[in-house]
């Protein structure tokens, strides 16, 4: 009961974090604002050049920020339990180099330029779930005949070298301008997102966030074991089909618009369980959606509070690879 | 309740065992053995209806549930929201089970005298505690029949005769029980009825009702004629 009571202030705890972070990140960018000129501008002062930067650059990418932090962390906490393996993640399963090489192809090919929305956003955003779809269909594929979560893994990390090589070939064919837009969207970012890409990467996330919550129960049977999961009358297959097409659709949309972006996706959900004390999904899907927002906020703050530019990717790298190896030397990650 | 005839198992060319029938009674309390890799799980998995027989027919006419091997203790889920997860079917989309299942829960729990761990973290609880919370996953749903896959193993000698003592008990209250096991020396003496694997394809019954001697035979008949 005790944990229980605690948990209710968890959550709350946790918006108001997001709410600060979210302010904080406001204030940060190439042009310093005050608190009391952001608090103006967002009451409506006639401030042009403030309302501009505010609402056409830092709400976008605070918006990006969170989506994406919250999706990733949504797809992992699924992936790890279709996988059942404590380090699944989107980018460590290959899923994020498929999105971004379906992303590297269309552009490419079809619209000949660079990783940007030359083609529109919703093409973009369906050649990147296509990725996502190959990759997750190939790890799927493969978790059917090996079980040992160590060579899934392993596997997952060789498909997204394999992926993001491809990409890299393809960064090699495009040209010299064409080459600075790969790099930057290969580094990871939440800005330069307008409205239509962020309002696309609500969608999926929506639609991601339905098909989880519908599939929590599922989520966590499948937890046990397949065969207990089956003898209990549960559709095994179904449940991992509806987490990975989940995934698809978020990473898919996540990576199109802000490149491939690791790590919050594999400790968000850790983060909530140690938290919460619960594994259970109904709890810990809508909590690895704040602290993955959370976490990437304050990746995209760091980011912006750097003397010398940060991508968010490797800021992303710097506070996740620390609290992994914190996640790897705890016994018991993800109950096994 | 269940009755298999000519059933042959195996996966793709790999026979296991072939020409295995057999026709299981309400209240039988059966021990299944054999050595490793002979196929009791498959059996189990078969009986179950979790994987088909390369051939043969099999009819059921009861609920049968297994309880497989090797469940793991996932931290953070309680006793109780373990058993939860069993009612896969019965609960709701978000997991929550009505009052009556939830009634149901409490009365499994409380038949294997779990009630007192039911809020308990399964990663606190011991091997024996957690087998027996295995078992209340599928006495929840009040199944004719209770396949268990090596429901003793990895137990001490006190959470082993307590475990056989439990299956023996609700074969008694008119359940039908059918586990494997390789602790012979425990489970021989409270079973009614010895099935065996031997491993070489060769299926062995002692039929229902079987005195200690003609069990012990069946036993000793799967691994070889080995003493024990």
């Amino acid at each position: 009961m005790a944990v229980s009571r605690k948990n209710r202030y968890l959550l709350p705890a946790g918006l108001l974090i997001l709410v600060l972070l979210a302010f904080a990140d406001l204030l940060a960018g190439g042009q310093a604002l005050s608190p009391g000129r952001v608090l103006s501008s967002l009451a409506g002062s006639d401030d042009a050049a403030v309302r501009d930067i505010i609402l056409g650059i830092r709400i976008p990418r605070i918006l990006s920020a969170l989506i994406s932090g919250a999706a990733l962390g949504l797809a992992g906490v699924q992936m790890q339990a279709v996988f059942r393996n404590p380090l699944a993640d989107p980018h460590i399963m290959g899923v994020s180099g498929g999105a971004g090489l379906g992303a590297a192809i269309a552009t490419t090919f079809l619209w000949g330029g660079a990783i940007t929305s030359t083609g529109g956003p919703v093409p973009m955003a369906l050649a990147a779930f296509a990725g996502a779809a190959a990759a997750s269909f190939l790890v799927i594929a493969v978790s059917a005949r090996i079980s040992s979560a160590s060579i899934l893994l392993i596997f997952g990390v060789m498909l997204g070298f394999i992926f993001n090589a491809m990409t890299s070939i393809l960064e090699y064919s495009a040209g010299e301008e064409s080459l600075k837009l790969f790099y930057s969207w290969s580094a990871g970012s939440f800005s330069g997102n307008r409205y239509t890409e962020i309002g696309l990467m609500g969608g999926a996330l929506a639609l991601g966030g339905i098909l989880a919550a519908v599939n929590s129960k599922g989520l966590d049977i499948i937890l046990f074991g397949d065969d207990y999961a089956r003898a209990s009358g549960a559709p095994v297959g179904r449940i991992r089909l509806g987490a990975m097409v989940s995934c698809c659709l978020i990473t898919g949309a996540v990576t199109a618009f802000c490149g491939p972006i690791g790590f919050v996706g594999i400790v968000s959900g850790h983060i909530a369980r140690s938290l919460l004390h619960t594994a259970r999904h109904r709890t810990i899907l809508p909590a690895s959606m704040v602290t993955g927002g959370i976490i990437a906020l304050t990746a995209d703050l760091i980011s912006q509070c750097s003397v010398i530019p940060l991508p968010v990717g490797s800021t992303m790298a710097l506070i996740g690879i620390p609290l992994i190896f914190v996640i790897l030397s705890r016994k018991n990650a993800l109950g096994h | 309740m269940l009755s298999a005839t000519d059933l042959t198992l195996g996966y793709g060319s790999h026979i296991l065992c072939r020409h295995l029938t057999l026709d299981i009674q309400r209240g039988e309390c059966i021990l299944l053995c054999g050595p490793n890799g002979s196929g009791k799980s498959t059996l189990l998995r078969t009986l179950a209806a979790l994987e088909d027989p390369l051939e043969g027919r099999m009819e059921r006419d009861a609920e049968i549930l297994l309880v497989p091997t090797g469940i793991p203790k996932v931290k953070g889920f309680s006793l109780r929201e373990f058993l939860m997860t069993g009612c896969y079917r019965e609960s709701r989309w978000s997991g929550r089970l009505s009052r009556e299942w939830q009634e149901k829960t409490d009365r499994a729990l409380s038949q294997l005298g779990l009630s007192g761990l039911a809020e308990k973290d399964l990663s606190t609880l011991s091997d024996g505690e957690f087998q027996k919370g295995c078992m209340a996953t599928a006495l929840v749903r009040d199944p004719d029949m209770l396949l268990l896959d090596e429901p003793t193993a990895f137990l001490d000698v006190g959470n082993r005769v307590s475990l056989v003592r439990i299956l023996q008990q609700l074969s008694q209250e008119g359940k039908t029980v059918l586990f494997s096991s390789h602790d012979l020396a425990d489970c021989l003496p409270v079973c009614t009825r010895v099935l065996g694997l031997d491993g070489k394809g060769r299926f062995l019954d002692s039929g229902p009702d079987a005195s200690l001697p003609r069990r012990k035979a069946i036993a000793k008949d799967c691994f070889g004629g080995v003493d024990f």
